[in-house]
């Protein structure tokens, strides 16, 4: 579905991060996708926080 | 989703235990129930939604009472009633039942119900059942909320899809598909992150990072506070064109206004039509001075290079007079023009080797005669190529703007002779009108001043953030916590990238979609399109170019109805791309399998748009539910229907009064009872099943 010219574009975003870049957003995905169909997100920006710390330290 | 069977008991008019087979996906995928009006055909369209989500359509009258009224009015005083709505489904090869079920306890007599509500899902596996904890986050990955009204529709209030708001219900709809919701909630959440994280850096920071910080900060928030009234700009914009678009249709109706009014389409016409050709005309100009705006400076530095290439010749800087090719002759030969035998390895050869290196090469002449040739070309013919060009260019915008001010004038006279027209209701049209047209041109003009904000925070952002990477932290502490705020600011950025990318895309794809479906239906030279902000236009050419055209109710039902076997499609198709295992991992969990349930769909139709919606329907999704009644499902839709239909049901309406008219359904050649009159308490209503699903 995705078209190339987009497909490339969000490759190169990708590429063009940092390793911390990288490995924050790994995380914020997960988190994110862990809480996406509860029904309350209550508590989930103190977890991508702890999380931030946890991989960068 | 894959829908088997609704069950339902003591539910509003059904009293007693019912049920509503469903046709599974494959050639035969249409379940019809036929019912006559207030039978309960939108009682089952909202079981559907009550048991899945809790949630009942705003027109479905007293919402609390849900047991059924018969049952009720028998009930002892504080004795408890329920009545209950099942739906068994199969998901990724499981088998599930739901289950809602309301009750009540009778505390005085009347009709009023204070129920309690419980939602219960079972999932069936080979090895037993077992209760699925959360039913409605379940529910919500595999059908989610936000889309239900697409999906479970009421044929009578469809239009809703192409109001001036719509456009964020249908945005909202595409990114839960799509999966979309993740990366929009990483961008929230990832602000009030930030916030934290810079908090904390600036504990640790020097004076410079916490300048650094703090206008880092105030960018962020006024970039945000940017996109808000961005967001708000646009939105009322949309009213405003709504409000237009609707008066216009009153003074295309009035008597006294249609003609002035139908000069006014066709000058707007004209206008829109100009603006895209000055438009067209701009970017060319542009495209021109960027890729050619050079040859400006060419004939001084052309000279400027050729002088100095003479003056190198003349100072020997530039090789002339040997060729690579006649020393590489001397070598072959093995005598220097000297005469020295050179055609052994020695100092001798090895200094006349050393004249390729400074010999000038065949090409090195040519190539700058060549050069030479060009700069000369781009001088004399190009350059005035160039600013004949442009002053074409010039020359029609200048066309253009003459023309535009001309039309200006006229759509002024219109608009005043419309203003004093002899008729109040004209003039109070017309007043009304030109309030949203300065209200709109007021809102043009913020919206440029809202743009360059926005760009100067991001371009802002970008310099505390290089600033930031740049500063010397001041502790190994402060290190951490600076490379913590700009990971997060650069994560921040790159989803709002990818999300933009992505929602582009599929708003594309989807644009192609609805075209696609809408073409098989409707022969017509019209277009429907999904805009680049989200709205459901149909479109028609007019002088070589697309224009928003006004829908008739048959075109915006087969429009809405493209549009939701599109999302159908799309949200497949996601689904099926987010198993695969090398996916994109945005993707997990995306997508969907959605059936298509709709109420009154044939509505107020005539008869050919009735055959153009019933060709169109079992398309729409693998399953396909209608509630019709006899009036609506006439020989039309069944031709187009009947080969599709794999379950057939009837609502019969059972009335109280025992001297009302009895009718009765025909359906392939058999009779089955559609308003009968039974005697009892009250009117209820019962599912007669005539063709079951082939198993």
């Amino acid at each position: 579905m995705e078209n190339e010219s987009s497909k490339a574009a969000s490759r190169r975003v990708l590429e063009g991060m940092s390793k911390d870049a990288k490995l924050v957003l790994a995380e914020v995905l997960r988190i994110e996708q862990s809480h996406i169909y509860k029904s309350s997100p209550y508590g989930i920006v103190p977890e991508l926080q702890s999380a931030v710390e946890r991989v960068i330290k | 989703m894959r829908l088997i069977e609704l069950r339902l008991k003591d539910f509003r008019q059904f009293e007693g235990k019912h049920t509503v087979s469903i046709a599974p996906d494959g050639d035969k995928n249409v379940t019809v129930v036929y019912g006559t009006n207030g039978s309960g055909k939108t009682t089952l369209l909202n079981a559907f939604t009550w048991c899945l989500y809790g949630s009942l359509s705003d027109d479905f009258m007293f919402p609390k009472r849900l047991i059924s009224d018969t049952v009720w009015n028998r009930l002892q005083l504080n004795a408890t009633a329920s009545a209950e709505v099942a739906l068994e489904f199969e998901h990724n090869d499981d088998y599930f039942t739901l289950t809602r079920t309301a009750r009540a306890a009778k505390v005085e007599d009347g009709p009023e119900q204070t129920p309690v509500e419980e939602s219960i899902l079972v999932r069936r596996t080979a090895m037993g059942a077992v209760e699925v904890k959360n039913p409605k986050d379940f529910v919500d990955s595999i059908l989610p909320d936000r889309l239900h009204h697409f999906f479970f529709m009421n044929g009578e209030r469809f239009d809703h899809l192409l109001s001036a708001n719509a456009y964020q219900d249908i945005e909202g709809a595409i990114k839960t598909i799509l999966g979309l919701e993740v990366i929009e909630r990483g961008i929230a959440h990832l602000k009030d992150v930030e916030k934290r994280l810079n908090a904390a850096y600036r504990k640790l920071a020097s004076t410079k990072e916490s300048e650094i910080l703090e206008r880092l900060s105030r960018a962020n928030d006024q970039k945000d506070s940017q996109l808000e009234a961005i967001s708000s700009n646009e939105s009322q914009q949309r009213l405003r064109n709504e409000e237009i678009a609707t008066l216009d249709n009153r003074l295309r109706e009035l008597e006294g206004s249609r003609t002035l009014q139908a000069e006014r389409d066709r000058l707007v016409s004209r206008y829109e039509t100009i603006k895209t050709s000055s438009r067209s005309l701009k970017a060319s100009r542009l495209d021109l001075l960027g890729s050619r705006g050079f040859l400006a400076f060419m004939p001084s530095a052309a000279q400027a290079a050729l002088a100095r290439y003479e003056e190198m010749r003349q100072r020997r800087e530039i090789p002339r007079g040997i060729k690579d090719t006649f020393v590489q002759d001397l070598l072959e030969l093995g005598t220097c023009v000297c005469g020295t035998d050179v055609s052994r390895p020695g100092e001798a050869r090895s200094a006349l080797e050393a004249w390729m290196q400074k010999a000038g090469r065949g090409a090195y002449e040519e190539h700058w005669m060549s050069f030479a040739g060009k700069l000369k070309e781009w001088s004399e013919v190009n350059l005035p190529d160039l600013r004949d060009r442009l002053a074409e260019i010039d020359a029609q915008l200048a066309r253009n703007e003459g023309e535009l001010s001309g039309l200006d004038q006229r759509l002024s006279e219109l608009s005043r002779e419309l203003v004093s027209a002899d008729q109040e209701t004209i003039r109070e049209l017309e007043d009304a009108r030109k309030r949203s047209r300065e209200s709109l041109s007021q809102l043009t003009y913020r919206r440029a001043h809202l743009d360059l904000s926005y760009r100067n925070a991001v371009i802002e952002i970008n310099g505390a953030e290089s600033d930031l990477r740049k500063a010397q932290a001041a502790s190994a502490e402060a290190e951490i916590a600076q490379r913590r705020v700009v990971a997060v600011e650069d994560v921040r950025a790159a989803l709002e990238t990818l999300r933009e990318l992505r929602t582009d895309d599929v708003r594309r794809e989807l644009d192609a979609r609805i075209k696609r479906v809408y073409a098989a239906v409707v022969k017509k030279k019209q277009t429907p399109a999904l805009s680049s902000n989200f709205e459901l236009l149909l479109e028609e050419p007019m002088d070589g170019q697309l224009l928003p055209k006004a829908k008739s109710t048959g075109e915006a039902q087969v429009l809405t109805l493209s549009f939701v076997g599109a999302l159908a499609d799309l949200a497949k198709s996601t689904y099926d791309e987010s198993k695969d295992a090398g996916a994109n991992s945005f993707l997990r969990g995306a997508g969907g399998i959605f059936p298509f349930a709709a109420d009154a769909i044939f509505g107020t139709l005539d008869e050919s748009f009735r055959r153009d919606v019933a060709r169109l329907l079992p398309t729409l999704a693998p399953q396909v539910v209608l509630f019709l009644s006899k009036q609506q499902a006439g020989d039309e839709v069944h031709s187009e229907l009947g080969p599709r239909i794999g379950s057939v049901a009837v609502i019969e309406e059972r009335l109280a009064k025992i001297d009302a008219q009895p009718e009765t359904l025909f359906f392939e050649g058999r009779e089955y009872p559609y308003v009968s009159a039974v005697g009892g308490d009250g009117d209820t209503s019962a599912i007669v099943t005539i063709t079951k699903p082939e198993v």
